[in-house]
Parts: C-alpha cells; structure tokens; sequence
C-alpha cells in the first residue's frame, strides 16, 4: 500500500578525522518489519543510526523515513521516528515519569494524552514503583525500558534501537521483546542494532550485515543464513579467523 | 612512576589540541595569559623582598593559595585531565599513585605561571647560598601546597555532594564562603595594604601559621636574616603540607567508594507534573514551557547549579547589606540589587553543555531549536527577575527606597536580557562538555581544556559588561546628578535589554536551525584518560 520504504538509507558517509566510519551505506527496510542491523564493534552501526535518525550529519548521502529526507525535512520525518540511541544518556535528574512528560511536551502532544500513555508504558514495562525515581538511581536494564517508553510514547511508525538488550537481564528483555513484537504486529517498523546472533535469529525477519562501514550482506534471515548457523555466515562474512588457532598456550597450559 | 603520569598527561594534553584549530588557538592565548601574569607575579614578588616591609610576601603566597582552593570552585573548576577514577583499578599503593597524580598535576599553565611567579623570591630575598636554599625549599613546598589544597578541597566537597545530606551542607557552605568573599574582600586587601594596623597584624599573624601562608613565611624569614625562624616556618609548612595529602587521599578514598545517595522523589507513586509547583500556573504545557521546567528543576536538582545559584546569591545578599551599612540606609541602595539578575543569568553561559549528550531528546523531537533557547531563557529569567524583585523589597523595606524599586527590577531585567542574549550565541559557538561521573565534580569534561572553558568565560563577561556599560553610566549619573533620569531609565532599560535579547536569539537560532546535529556533537563528554 505504502509505495515508500519504512527506512531507505542512500550513499551515507562519514568520516571521522582521517578515518570512515561509514563508507556508503544503501538499505531498504520495508514497512512491518523487524530489521536487525548486526556488524562487529566499529562496524558503523551507531554511526548509521545516528545519521538515520538525524543525530549526526552526514558527509554524503541521506536517509527517508517513509519517503521524508530526515536531513531535508526534519520536523515531518522526525514526528514518526521513536529513538533509543547509544550510551542512554538521559536527563538523570529527571524521575521516569518526568522524562517522559517531557519527550512527550516537546512534540506537542495532548498533555493528557501524555500523561495516561506515560502511565501505561510505565506499567506495562515493569516501572510503576520507579516512577517516582530519578533516572540517575536507574539500574541498566531499567534505564534501557525507560528509553524505550520515551521512544514509543509519541505512537512512531519507526523505531531505532541502538542494543537495546545489550546488558539486559533475561526477563527484561522479555518485557521488551514483548512489546517490540507486538509493535510489529500493529504495522510498525523496528530497526535494531545488535551483535547478539540469536537473538537477531529468533527476533527479525530481515537482517543487514555491516563490516568496515558498508554492508555486505542484506535481505530475509532465510536468505542470508542459506541453511548455515547466523553466527557462522556472520565470521566468513566480516572475515574472522578461528580465534585460537595460534597464541594463548601460556594460557592453556597454566597450572590450575 | 611520577615519569610514566608525566608522559601519560603530556600525551593526552597533545592528542587533545591535535586537530582542532579553535582548541589550539585557547590554549596558545592560555599560555600567552599564563605567561603575562607569571611576569607580572615574578616582578610582584621580587619587588616585596626590596620593599620596607618584608612580611607582605607572607600575605602574597597566603593570598596565591587562597586562590588556588577558591577558583576552582567558583569559575574555572580542576584540570583533571587524569581521572583518579580511571586509576583507582591500578595496583599502585597509595604513595605512588599521590606521587604521579601531584607530578602530572604540576604539567599545565596555571602550575607553570605560579611557580615562575614564586620564583620571584629569588631575587628578592635570597641574599647567601643558604638562603637561596631555603628560598627554594618554600617556593616548592607553597607550589606543592597550592596544588595539593585544591584538589583535596575539590575532592572532599564532591565526596559530600554524593550524599543526600552533604548536598544541602555543601551548597550552604559555598554560598557561605562566596558571601565572606563579597563582604570580606575588600576589608583583606584594606588590611593586607597596612600590616601595622591591628587588622594588618592580625592578617599577617594568620597567614604565617595557616598552610595558606606558612612557606610564605619562611620566605620573609630568610629576606630578614632570621635563618633559624626560616627553618621553623619551613618545617611548619611541610608538616601542613604532609597532611593535606594525607587530606586529598582520604577524600580521594571516599569519593571513589562511595556510592551516590539514592534520591526518591517524595511522591513516588501519584500523579507528578514536571513543573515545579511555584511554576505551575505559570507556565504553559507547549515545548518552550516543558523546556523551562525542566530546567527550573534542574537549577535545584543538579547540585552544580544549585551551587552555583546559591554562590550568586549569598554574596549578593552579603554584599547589598554591607554596602547598606556603610551607606548609612542611602535609598538608592536598592538600586545596587539589579546586579544580581546579571549574575544569576551567567549560569546559561553554558546552557547547552550542561545539558550533555541527554540533549539529543530534544534533536530527535524535531520541533524548531528556536523553543528550546526561548524555553531555557525563561526558566533563567523565572528565577533572576523574582530574585532580584524580592532583594529590592527588602532592601526597600531596609532604608525606605520604595520610589527605585521599579527601576531595580527593570535594570535586572534588562542585565537579564544582555547576559542572555550573549549566551545564547555563546552556549551555541562555544559550548563546554560536562565530565561524566568524575571522582571530581568540578573535573571539566572539555578534556583537559579548562584554559579554554575559562577563556570564553572570562571573555562572555567582559562582552556583557562593555554593553552593560553605557546603561549602567546612565542609571548612575541619574542616580548622582539628575533624577528624572531616573523616570527615563525605566523604559529605557527594558528597550535595551529587550533588544539585545532579541538580537541575541535571533543569531542564535539561526545558528541552531542548521547546527543542533553538530552542536550535539560538540557536547558529548569526551572521554580524556
């Protein structure tokens, strides 16, 4: 029905002093799905998000959402994007509650409105009692829910989610693959970073592999693994050796 | 092991300037100033060794280490370009680790530009070997001093911020030491200028045996002849010196170990608006209102800016009732509170900053950057403009200047609006990262930039108070020589802050409008060591 693309990233670039950290990054996530975005540490997937989502700009090239350019019209193609970025930080001194008052004000929604949704995102990821805490006195994992509750609060048709179960315990990451599923279910689109193989298997339904700040694979999780483990398609793939093939005897061979 | 933090914070000092033009150009201009007043300090010192009264190099070195502990906290912060937190995990014994943090502390301008001054004493009062000696001793051990004190002092005030209680302890405490500056100053530099009034004597007596001043001391000793006093004072400022690392190191322990205290809000589970309850009716639900409650919470929730209001407002209030004392209840007093609006407003110097990387809440929001300057304007004039109105009462109520109570509140508004207006475009053009969980709260988070940080400071001040100025003459002259000035100043006052406000946000928001990605950027916390 909708002729654009969920998510369509076009020729992004970026350095970084001498260095690229992405070197022309083209995708296409179509809407409805659960997109895992994988790569190894300094792959680029921060940074590509980051662009994506209008946090950081890009030397060339330039990101859609829903066929809005984020860098050209921002306003419009941020309305519809809900955003967990890298590192959560947040506004520490400010109670769960509070952050996502503010998140929601500052699109300009309905103050009501905010108030029984924040209410509710509360509830449903585990938060009530915290509510009144600020987030400084958050653990990790809660820190993660109360970021996600500021991405969805606004109902976005997009979400970007930087490792959102990096660090989380198993039964919130329950909570929030709950709710990211039901998310999709309801015609949203998520786009997720993780270096989790798994939990990318079990999740998504397309995939994009990134290595040194391009992709070099993309499509259905059927069609990039072809029969094979995803974790074993992703070492040929990013080019790793068998990690112990030469080294660490000193390590083996230590008394106990 | 002193060599290895040597190296490790020379390296780091140089892999900061690599690459960024605006950061090398701060830190050439830092040098240049650093090496201005270490002139002028050398000659200072040298010229009290040739003067009648050799006592005042006590109350000189007394004064430099009184500096060294105050500064920090009220302007320029610590340059902890080496986080005691990133060491804490070494296995160094607690000697070697004080030893390498003191070595790599001596690296940087401010520590260079004190010692060359201190040297001073050579020529000033060393008139044998032996006294060159002792002169060399005491120059070292006031060094040594200066640097010790304000990282224990730092370090200890940060230990108590972590704790719920120590928070409202130390605020009080800052807001007291920044009222005695305003009101004590000029008596010490009154009385440190004639040494043989009783309050001269009294100065001069404690500085030689406090740590402020104990090297000090040894020095005027040695220019005097008195090699055996020297000794004394020297053996006296070494014994303060050795416990005060001994300070630093248990602060140091403390604020390592111990977790932040929890803080919950009293009502945990009901309804909460994110508007402060003074607020409430105030402001509206729309961005630029959000914008503003979040940040009237934050200047009593972020105990950096709660410090930092309460050390405007102490000494404003000090200051106003000395002044009003001296003055005999002139009614014109009142007309002196408009300062405080001014200096108040001076907190959204760094406005953007202070807010960190968290800011991207608001970059991802996607309204016009426009509301977040006007949201962060008002939550700053919310509080000045009141403060200033209220101070005005009482010091109306006080001598019974009721008719200048208008133009009171109209001259802050109008510093409100100045100070504002440069600090939109400031906070945007220069903005300064905030350290994250540092063992230090005053460590600044530029990276081992505070010479920069403090530059665009002092420089934002000096821009506010050249245009301050014409006004400012103004409101005085009617104040002296012609009272229907005064009537005039009112509307005359509002236009031109007003103005200058305007012309403020308007560059800024311009800036903004394309720039918040970079800006963003320009306020993550870099992570130096």
């Amino acid at each position: 029905m909708t002729p654009h693309p969920a998510v369509a990233l076009r020729g992004l670039h970026k350095k970084f002093g001498e260095t690229y950290a992405v070197r022309g990054i083209d995708l296409d996530v179509p809407v409805g799905s659960f997109f895992g975005l994988v790569g190894p540490n300094g792959a680029g997937k921060t940074t590509t998000l980051s662009m994506a989502t209008g946090l950081l700009r890009p030397d060339y090239g330039t990101a859609y959402i829903n066929g809005l350019d984020v860098w050209a019209d921002p306003v419009r193609a941020k309305a519809i994007i809900g955003v967990l970025p890298d590192g959560l930080r947040l506004f520490e001194r400010l109670t769960g509650r509070e952050l996502l008052l503010y998140g929601g004000l500052l699109r300009s929604m309905d103050p009501t409105v905010v108030a029984e949704r924040a209410t509710e995102l509360l509830h449903v990821l585990g938060l009530d009692d915290a509510s009144g805490v600020m987030v400084v006195d958050y653990s990790h994992g809660m820190r993660k829910k109360i970021g996600l509750a500021a991405a969805l609060l606004h109902a976005p048709r997009v979400v970007f989610l930087d490792e959102p179960f990096e660090g989380v315990d198993p039964v919130s990451a329950r909570t929030i693959k709950a709710v990211l599923e039901s998310f999709v279910a309801g015609g949203g689109t998520v786009v997720f970073s993780s270096h989790v193989m798994e939990l990318v298997e079990n999740l998504c339904d397309r995939v994009a592999v990134v290595n040194e700040g391009a992709v070099v694979a993309a499509g259905t999780i059927e069609a990039v693994r072809d029969g094979r483990r995803l974790e074993d398609v992703f070492a040929d793939l990013v080019g790793a050796a068998d990690p112990l093939s030469e080294g660490l005897t000193w390590l083996r061979s230590s008394s106990g | 092991m002193a060599a290895v933090f040597v190296r490790l914070k020379l390296r780091l000092l140089l892999s900061g300037l690599r690459g960024s033009l605006p950061r090398r150009i701060a830190f050439g201009l830092g040098v240049v100033l650093g090496l201005v007043l270490a002139v002028v300090g050398f000659v200072s010192v040298a010229a009290t060794g040739r003067s009648d009264d050799l006592r005042q190099v006590t109350v000189v070195f007394g004064g430099l280490t009184a500096g060294w502990i105050i500064l920090p906290i009220f302007a320029f912060g610590v340059d902890e370009l080496l986080d005691p937190g990133r060491l804490a995990l070494l296995p160094l014994t607690g000697p070697s680790l004080m030893t390498g943090l003191l070595a790599s502390g001596l690296i940087g301008v401010p520590p260079i530009a004190t010692l060359i001054a201190l040297c001073g004493a050579f020529p000033g009062f060393a008139r044998s070997p032996l006294g060159a000696a002792l002169v060399g001793a005491a120059v070292t051990t006031q060094l040594l001093m200066c640097l010790v004190l304000s990282r224990a002092v730092t370090t200890a005030l940060s230990g108590l911020l972590r704790s719920r209680r120590g928070r409202d302890v130390t605020a009080v405490l800052l807001a007291g030491v920044g009222a005695s500056l305003g009101g004590l100053g000029p008596a010490v530099t009154a009385a440190a200028t004639r040494l043989d009034s009783p309050a001269g004597r009294a100065l001069y007596t404690l500085a030689r045996y406090s740590p402020l001043g104990a090297a000090g001391g040894a020095v005027a000793a040695v220019g005097a002849g008195e090699y055996a006093v020297a000794a004394g004072q020297l053996a006296l400022a070494l014994g303060y010196l050795g416990a005060a690392l001994l300070w630093w190191r248990i602060a140091l322990q403390r604020s390592l170990t111990t977790a932040e205290a929890s803080s919950r809000a009293r009502d945990s589970a009901g309804p909460t608006d994110l508007r402060p309850r003074l607020y409430r009716r105030l402001l509206p639900t729309t961005p630029v209102g959000t914008v503003a409650a979040k940040d009237l919470r934050y200047l009593w929730r972020d105990p950096m800016r709660r410090s930092a209001v309460l050390a405007t407002l102490g000494p404003a209030g000090i200051t106003i009732f000395s002044s009003i004392a001296s003055g005999a209840g002139d009614p014109r007093s009142v007309l002196f509170v408009m300062v405080t609006a001014t200096m108040l407003s001076l907190i959204a110097l760094n406005q953007f900053g202070l807010d960190g990387a968290a800011y991207w809440m608001n970059v991802v929001a996607g309204h016009d950057p426009r509301r977040d300057l006007l949201g962060k304007n008002l939550a700053v004039a919310l509080v000045a403009i009141p403060a200033t109105a209220v101070l005005a009462v009482v010091v109306a109520a006080l001598t019974g200047g009721w008719a200048y109570i208008p133009l009171a509140i109209a001259g802050g508004a109008a510093g409100c609006g100045v100070t504002l207006g440069v600090a939109n475009v400031v906070s945007i053009r220069a903005p300064a990262p905030q350290a994250e969980n540092a063992a230090n709260a005053w460590a600044g988070g530029g990276g081992g930039q505070s010479m920069g940080v403090a530059l665009t400071q002092f420089g934002s001040l000096l821009l506010v108070a050249v245009i301050l100025a014409p006004l400012g003459a103004f409101i005085v002259y009617s104040a002296l020589r012609w009272t229907p000035g005064l009537f005039l100043a009112v509307p005359l006052s509002l236009a031109y802050g007003g103005t200058l406000w305007r012309l403020g946000l308007r560059s800024a928001t311009r800036r903004l409008w394309w720039g918040q990605a970079e800006l963003l950027q320009a306020i993550r916390p870099r992570r130096a060591a």
